[in-house]
């Protein structure tokens, strides 16, 4: 649509593909496609992606990480130009600055290099010393104990890395596993969200909040946290401050849950797929999921009591939380906003219902995780489980798998050196309240679904 | 008219016949909404797929999607062609 000085409008949604480079889940599919059709053509060709895909090994002496350096660091230099080149590229067509980018995003890696060897600690499981919530704490003391130089700012984009680290995984989750446990993946989230949902918004309209405010409460904790929030904060016009407090509350709330979801399933010594499912129910946001997925999944094979692999916690975790609540954002945008045009009080000022916000607001980036699982299961179609675990692992996945790992520790030091406790908004109250009713009610929920009704599935995911 | 038909009605409108999307007081700019909003780029961001055309909208104090034009609409396209991405 043209102006009237013919320029584009800047705020109607374009079309077509240059639609999709608008927005940073684009790009995520890109970089992220782009790595696997590249492995997957390796593969082929009798090589791999294991050269670029370097990561500090296991150590109980420095002097083994300075070996590690002084051999492989043209490895972890090609590995650095090549995601400083992506995420630049990417940035760039969103219309951020390169020349603020470069130093920053050079600061962010070698910070994640730094807690990648701590990771690999032959101590760190002892001690809690998980790359995950290292990555988040780190962050977190540096942003509110000492501040982050606005410098830092511009490689500070959690979202696009945590988005190209999920199109990664899609790779690891064969194309036949979606199929067979997404729909439980499914009916379990619906049922958690829209009973989530009912509480929080119920809760909050009976304390005498309005019900734009209750509505952008509501899915901030059933559906998916910030995105969700603001995503009906726009169909039912929600006051700014409204958003800010949901905001502040979704990410306390998720923060927290980062620590505690893990703490607590390796305390009733859940196996990893049913954790997975769990926190896929009970957590408000990709990244912070992923977090706490990552670390319960790290402590199979090194605490006793917990059954399953490292891969079950984290396809558990997308399934619930990615294919089973993200995927209907723009069901509950459009929904809420023609609720609130036709049955609330108050209209929605500048907001009103479209259909097409289905298409419009659905999370690109699963597509993105789909079509990477659809091609390394065509890419590995033709091997025998044994041939599979022999050739496609080593060659394929695990280079991909450990691409994928810095994708997601890149994006958690970013979270929490972007959370400055003190910069959210004052919750009050009654919102608090709600949404923490919700919460309770959210955990107690998604555990019996996830350990009684559906405890056998998750348990026994991809065996 | 009835609750279902005037859905209908609403569904079948054109999307964009009285947005609000050139008016003065409608802001996009990504930058300018993250900042307005602390924690939204910790866990999300003004520039995915789920955050599609909101905006803010600064005569209102509102997030809104700028598919309904208010009595306060201020036509001025060149201003929000410059704030696309500032």
């Amino acid at each position: 649509m043209t102006t009237p000085t013919g320029s584009v409008s800047p705020n109607e949604p374009s079309a077509g593909p240059t639609a999709w480079f608008a927005k940073e889940d684009g790009w995520a599919i890109l970089i992220g496609l782009a790595i696997v059709l590249t492995g997957s053509a390796l593969f082929w060709n009798g090589a791999n992606l294991r050269w670029l895909a370097a990561l500090p090994p296991k150590w109980s002496s420095p002097s083994q990480v300075a070996a590690d350096l002084v051999t492989h660091w043209p490895r972890y230099g090609a590995q650095y130009l090549f995601w400083l080149a992506a995420f630049a590229i990417a940035l760039r067509a969103l219309g951020r600055s390169i020349g603020t980018f470069v130093p920053a995003f050079s600061f962010l890696y070698l910070a994640a290099y730094a807690i990648f060897v701590l990771g690999q600690w032959e101590g760190a499981v002892r001690y809690n010393l998980e790359p995950p919530l290292v990555a988040l704490f780190v962050g977190l003391a540096v942003a509110n104990l000492i501040g982050v130089p606005r410098w830092l700012a511009p490689a500070l984009r959690g979202e696009l890395y945590i988005k190209t680290g999920i199109v990664l995984l899609g790779a690891t989750v064969p194309l036949s596993l979606i199929l067979l446990a997404g729909p439980i993946a499914i009916v379990q989230a619906s049922i958690v969200s829209i009973v989530t949902f009912a509480v929080i918004f119920g809760i909050a309209v009976r304390l005498g909040l309005d019900r734009p405010f209750a509505a952008t409460l509501g899915v901030g904790g059933a559906v998916c946290g910030v995105s969700a929030a603001i995503a009906v904060a726009g169909a039912v016009g929600a006051r700014k401050e409204q958003a800010s407090i949901t905001i502040s509350i979704v990410v306390l709330w998720a923060i927290a849950m980062i620590f505690a979801l893990p703490f607590v399933a390796r305390a009733l010594h859940l196996p990893t797929g049913v954790a997975g499912a769990w926190i896929g129910t009970s957590e408000f946001a990709d990244a912070a999921g992923i977090a706490a997925a990552q670390t319960y999944g790290g402590l199979a094979g090194k605490v006793d009591g917990i059954s399953g692999t490292a891969d079950q916690a984290l396809q558990a975790f997308t399934l619930v939380k990615v294919v089973g609540r993200d995927v209907w954002i723009g069901i509950w945008a459009v929904v809420l906003a023609i609720v609130a045009t036709t049955r609330w009080e108050e209209r929605p000022a500048g907001s009103a219902p479209d259909v097409r916000e289905i298409w419009r607001r659905f999370p690109k980036f699963v597509l993105g995780f789909f079509l990477a699982s659809a091609l390394v299961t065509a890419a590995t179609a033709h091997y025998d489980l044994a041939s599979y675990n022999r050739e496609a692992i080593p060659n394929l996945i695990a280079p991909i798998k450990d691409l994928r790992s810095w994708a997601f520790i890149l994006s958690f030091l970013s979270i929490g050196l972007t959370t400055r406790i003190g910069d959210l908004a004052a919750t009050g109250r009654k919102p608090l309240i709600a949404f923490t009713a919700g919460v309770a009610v959210n955990l107690a929920l998604g555990y019996v679904l996830s350990v009684h009704l559906f405890g056998a599935h998750w348990a026994g995911l991809g065996q | 008219m009835t609750r279902l038909s005037r859905i209908a009605a609403f569904l079948a409108s054109p999307a964009t016949a009285d947005s609000c999307t050139s008016c003065h007081h409608f802001d996009r700019a990504p930058d300018r909404i993250e900042d307005a909003m602390p924690g939204l780029s910790a866990l999300a961001s003004a520039q995915a797929s789920t955050f599609d055309g909101n905006g803010l909208c600064r005569f209102h104090d509102r997030i809104i999607n700028g598919r309904g034009r208010c009595p306060a609409f201020v036509d001025q396209p060149s201003s929000n062609a410059a704030l696309r991405l500032a």
